[in-house]
């Protein structure tokens, strides 16, 4: 008769509510058995299961009991695990087991444990049998980088800590590595082989050495940790597995701090299209102290290759800029947008700048528009330039345009403008300008003036524009009302929007739409919102051959929250659209038709990306509807990184479909890319499409497929030899000085105006450029524990005569409050909620330091400078006002990792206001005379 | 659990992708009748200056209502080449052309006149909010 046979494992649902009430009853029926009798001791009772679960444990009667006698009986628990159920009682004739439960915590250790000892007694004698519970063993690693940023210089060196932790409930023995790219090294001081007692941590050293001259930017960095098999060295199976980045910057040297230049060539293939090769150059980066440039060029970009914009390609044409701290010059691709009244979206081939310096701006621009598909038109002339003068809260501005598309009806513009724009204070600004308009057909005067208002719950902004000569003369319309709007009331948000164009042009064109909308939406919880929306709108347009408007009103409503790890979002609307046409050769058309829309959207995050899934149901009603509804789905994940590639390889793919109700049509897209990077920071990356409603080839569609090769590298640059450094220290004294003994932190990034450095073994750190911009610390780089002064996050160097900046690093300390509230009886009935309390620290300079909210009744201060500290609590908008109890406590933070806990007492003030009919406690006092 | 979770939706996709990928050899199902090609030119005056080219393609559904597929690229007053594709619904109506082209989420209307082998006419973003593109539209019987 095994124990494994007689134990029942029931789920802890129906053990525990029945067994302390069986407990209670056994005690009350029967006294305890005497200790004096003859004892005898049973073959034990044997037991095995994991940990953090219920056992029920059946113990029969020993067979030298006699089974026609009462027998009394006792569980005697050793403490190593508790009891559950009638641990004392007799067992009548009939009975022939004892039945108890056993809770086996989830720190129980692994391995055999005595856990009671049951008493059978009966006649005098008595006979034990212990029973005994093996644990199984649980094996948990974990591991934690105990940095955010990895960084390093290349060829440089870096020490980093790293925490293993067993969360098992045996001691394990493990072996740490970390898995670099080739030509990298990696070693841990102390050893790589780590032996673990149960619920124990450990911290390891990790030195890691990158090759000289290897590239910068992020290098995957993946740690491992392998179990051992017994004490033989062969490592066993992966236990975890951690992906993190190295950021390896470049040398402190004047070259590597140029720019980057990248070059790429491209095959694309498409259907109905020969194949084509496509060279591509970008080139990004300072070439000197002060300026920047950006520039990038692809061949035939100009020319057509539709299916590289199309897959994962980009085909703009060539431009280069170059970009300082009060100027940028644009050569190529050249665009400038003026206002509404001067001219919108003039867009060519030539040159556009821009200056600043004091409160003076200006803006020109020259170039010539393009349309290559059309040799017949003519290039057109853009020339254009805007002065604007700052002072104080106005600005003042003066244009003269001259814009031509080439075109002989549209795209004409001559104007000449003035405006002014105010700030009247922080929430609120205004604007308005006037201009001179010559179009193609005419002249007029053209004006237009902004209001917004916008403050932390609300937003409006209104825009009244007129502009003669309309679309044809560079402005969105000859009339243009806009009215948006926005306001919060607590966690309710209301959202307006209302509009009116209308536009005329060359062949009578002409075109009017006009609609409002009102948007209510709620928030739901902290990641959830609700909404609706009212919209009517009406549009019409036509010119000499046509003329034709419709008409929606739209009802609809929409959802969004998220469900355990899925995002989703949902929305309907209902649609009731009129269609209108009208041809001066033929009859008018007018019908009506109803719509319904229903659209769902899902994310769900997984361990290699996310997974998007979007589905859209759209039915139409109505005899003369254009159709009678579709269905539309898409899945789609990019950027996966594939396994065991340390994220050199990562691909995508969607796939989505149209289809028809009716099934008359149904159309199918497919993409996928994958892209690898090579030895020598080679890029390759492939890209496919397949799209049924590109370029059908007899009745079927297909593949786009676009390879791409790129590689970079960096450039030389014009760049001074003064270096700039310092030494990123410690400071134990908080004096933002370092003195002797405070240590530098060495591994630290330290970035400015674009440039990066790490600091070295010393904590020293070397900029290539001569800095006149702020130089920060990326606290992700910091070891844990340590912050940025508050007095030093952001250093100026703007005094050119010093090159050396020292930046204070300081520990931290993790302080917590915990909010308790009094037993006053005026709390004790209805307790007014906790959340609304507010806790601050305060030090001996008055700096205050908001306490984060873990909970309604916990406030934490994650990482406090160390010094000497005061509370402050505000309990003001809690619903019963409260006070602290006692006198608030003062401390003093030190660098721990172990945060402190102090306890806050809150209760309702001892003076308390009544009003109305509430009877009062004053004193009456006779009103003084006033003496003469 | 998590890993286990992710390789099952990879294989859908994986799955997904070689079902459809053999579906979409045929991509029309059925069809009212055989398709119509007409070389599509069109000007956008507002809100900037943009020309499209391409081809439209139609097929005839059940009475004067038709449906298809319109393949374009747009030119930019900078030069800039995107490329664009959409479905299309629409119908006949005594000599009208009444059709939407559904493009990057955004309905763009089309009424125009036929005549002989060509059909012109004008188009209006009509599901832009606000201010809304608008042009004219050209059709030419393609071979």
């Amino acid at each position: 008769m095994t124990s494994g046979r007689r134990v029942l494992r029931l789920c802890a649902v129906l053990v525990c509510p029945l067994a302390p009430l069986t407990a209670q009853t056994a005690k009350r029926a029967q006294p305890a058995p005497p200790d004096t009798m003859v004892m005898t001791v049973a073959t034990p009772v044997r037991l095995s299961g994991e940990a953090r679960s219920l056992f029920v444990v059946s113990v029969p009667r020993p067979l030298a009991i006699a089974t026609t006698a009462s027998v009394r009986f006792r569980v005697v628990a050793t403490g190593a695990m508790p009891l559950l159920g009638a641990l004392e009682g007799v067992l009548r004739p009939d009975d022939d087991r004892v039945l108890f439960t056993i809770s086996v915590p989830g720190f129980a250790r692994a391995g055999p444990t005595a856990v009671a000892t049951v008493q059978f007694a009966s006649a005098g004698a008595r006979i034990d049998v212990p029973v005994e519970f093996d644990v199984r063993a649980r094996r948990q690693i974990l591991l934690a980088p105990l940095t955010d940023l990895i960084s390093l210089t290349q060829g440089g060196r870096t020490t980093l800590r790293v925490r293993i932790d067993n969360g098992g409930n045996a001691t394990d023995s493990v072996r740490v590595a970390a898995i670099l790219p080739a030509r990298w090294t990696a070693r841990v001081l102390e050893g790589d082989r780590v032996v673990l007692g149960p619920r124990k941590s450990i911290e390891r050293t990790v030195e890691i050495q990158a090759p000289a001259g290897g590239s910068t930017g992020a290098i995957p960095l993946t740690w491992m940790v392998r179990g051992m098999t017994g004490d033989s060295a062969a490592p066993s199976r992966e236990r975890t597995r951690v992906e993190s980045m190295l950021e390896v910057i470049g040398t402190a040297d004047p070259r590597s701090a140029g720019p980057a230049v990248g070059l790429s060539v491209a095959t694309v293939s498409a259907p109905g299209q020969s194949v084509a090769t496509v060279l591509g150059a970008q080139i990004i980066g300072p070439i000197s102290d002060n300026v920047h440039i950006e520039a990038r060029w692809m061949q035939q970009a100009s020319a057509g290759t539709p299916g590289l914009a199309r897959v994962g390609g980009l085909s703009a044409p060539a431009f280069m800029a170059f970009s300082a701290p009060q100027w940028r010059v644009d050569l190529g691709n050249a665009g400038m947008s003026l206002s509404e009244i001067s001219g919108l979206n003039a867009q060519g081939r030539g040159a556009s700048a821009h200056a600043q310096r004091g409160g003076w701006m200006v803006d020109a621009i020259g170039a010539q528009t393009s349309f290559v598909e059309e040799l017949t038109t003519p290039r057109g002339t853009l020339a254009a330039a805007r002065a604007t003068r700052i002072r104080n809260d106005l600005s003042f501005t003066a244009t003269a345009a001259h814009l031509r598309s080439g075109r002989a009806q549209t795209g004409y513009l001559d104007a000449l403008s003035l405006g002014v724009g105010r700030i009247v204070n922080p929430t609120l600004s205004a604007r308005a300008e006037v201009a001179a308009r010559r179009f193609a057909r005419g002249r007029g005067l053209g004006a237009t003036a902004e209001v917004i208002r916008r403050d932390t719950k609300s937003e409006w902004r209104m825009r009244a524009t007129r502009a003669p000569g309309g679309a044809d003369a560079f402005a969105l319309a000859q009339t243009d009302l806009t009215a948006t709007g926005s306001q919060t009331f607590g966690a309710t948000r209301l959202g307006t929007l209302a509009w009116y164009a209308d536009d005329a042009g060359a062949f009578d064109r002409f075109q009017r739409s006009r609609g409002m909308s009102l948007l209510p939406q709620w928030r739901l919880g902290r990641q959830g919102s609700l909404g609706g929306e009212l919209r009517v709108t009406e549009a019409s347009g036509g010119d000499t051959l046509s003329r034709y408007g419709s008409a929606t009103s739209s009802v609809s409503a929409f959802a969004a929250g998220v469900v355990g790890q899925l995002n989703v979002s949902t929305s309907a609307t209902v649609n009731r659209a009129l269609r209108e046409a009208t041809l001066k050769t033929g009859l008018p058309f007018r019908s009506w038709e109803t719509q319904l829309l229903w659209t769902t959207q899902l994310a769900l995050p997984t361990r290699i990306g996310v997974l998007d899934m979007y589905s859209g149901l759209q039915r139409a009603f109505g005899e003369r509807a254009l159709f009678n509804g579709q269905h539309e789905w898409q899945l789609r994940m990019d950027n996966v990184s594939l396994p065991r590639t340390s994220q050199r390889l990562r691909g995508g793919a969607s796939i989505g479909s149209v289809s028809a109700l009716d099934g008359s049509s149904r159309y199918v897209t497919t993409r996928v890319n994958l892209s690898a990077i090579l030895p020598f920071d080679v890029v390759v990356r492939l890209d496919r499409e397949r799209n049924p409603l590109f370029s059908r080839i007899a009745g079927r569609s297909g593949w786009t497929t676009v390879l791409r090769v790129e590689r970079s590298f960096g450039a030389p640059a014009f760049l001074s030899a003064v270096n700039t450094g310092g030494v990123v220290f410690e400071d134990t004294n908080d004096d933002g000085r370092r003195d002797a003994g405070e240590r530098g932190i060495p591994g630290v990034v330290v970035r400015s105006a674009g440039e990066v450095a790490v600091t070295n073994g010393s904590g020293v750190y070397r900029l290539a450029r001569r800095q006149v911009a702020l130089v920060q610390i990326d606290e992700r780089s910091l070891p844990f524990g340590l912050m940025v002064a508050p007095r030093q996050d952001r250093i100026g160097t703007s005094d050119r005569a010093s090159t050396l900046r020292d930046i204070a690093v300081q520990p931290v300390s993790a302080i917590e409050i915990q909010l308790t509230l009094s037993d006053d009886p005026y709390v004790a009935g209805v307790p007014p909620s906790l959340q609304p309390v507010s806790v601050t620290a305060i030090d001996r300079d008055g700096r205050r330091f908001l306490a984060r909210s873990e909970s309604r009744e916990l406030r934490v201060f994650d990482a406090l400078p160390p010094g000497e500290y005061r509370l402050d609590v505000d309990a003001s908008e809690t619903t019963e006002p409260l006070t602290a109890r006692a006198t608030l406590p003062t401390f003093v933070a030190q660098a721990t990792r172990v945060p402190r806990r102090f306890t806050v007492q809150l209760g309702p003030r001892r003076l308390r206001m009544f009003r109305g009919s509430a009877v009062t406690d004053t004193v009456r006092t006779p009103p003084k005379k006033k003496v003469p | 659990m998590s890993r286990l979770r992710s390789r099952a939706v990879s294989a859908v996709i994986v799955m997904m992708m070689a079902i459809t990928g053999n579906a979409c050899t045929n991509d029309v199902l059925a069809s009212g009748g055989p398709s119509e090609r007409y070389r599509y030119t069109a000007e956008q005056r507002a809100p900037f200056v943009a020309t499209q080219s391409g081809i439209l393609t139609v097929t005839p559904q059940a009475g004067d209502r038709f449906d298809g597929t319109l393949d374009v690229v747009q030119t930019n007053p900078n030069g800039q080449l995107e490329r664009r594709a959409g479905l299309v619904r629409g119908r006949w109506n005594a000599g009208t052309m009444d059709f939407d082209v559904m493009l990057d989420g955004d309905v763009y209307r089309h009424v125009g006149r036929s005549r002989s082998d060509t059909v012109a006419g004008s188009w209006l973003d009509v599901s832009a909010v606000g201010n809304a593109a608008s042009g004219t539209f050209r059709l030419e019987r393609a071979p």
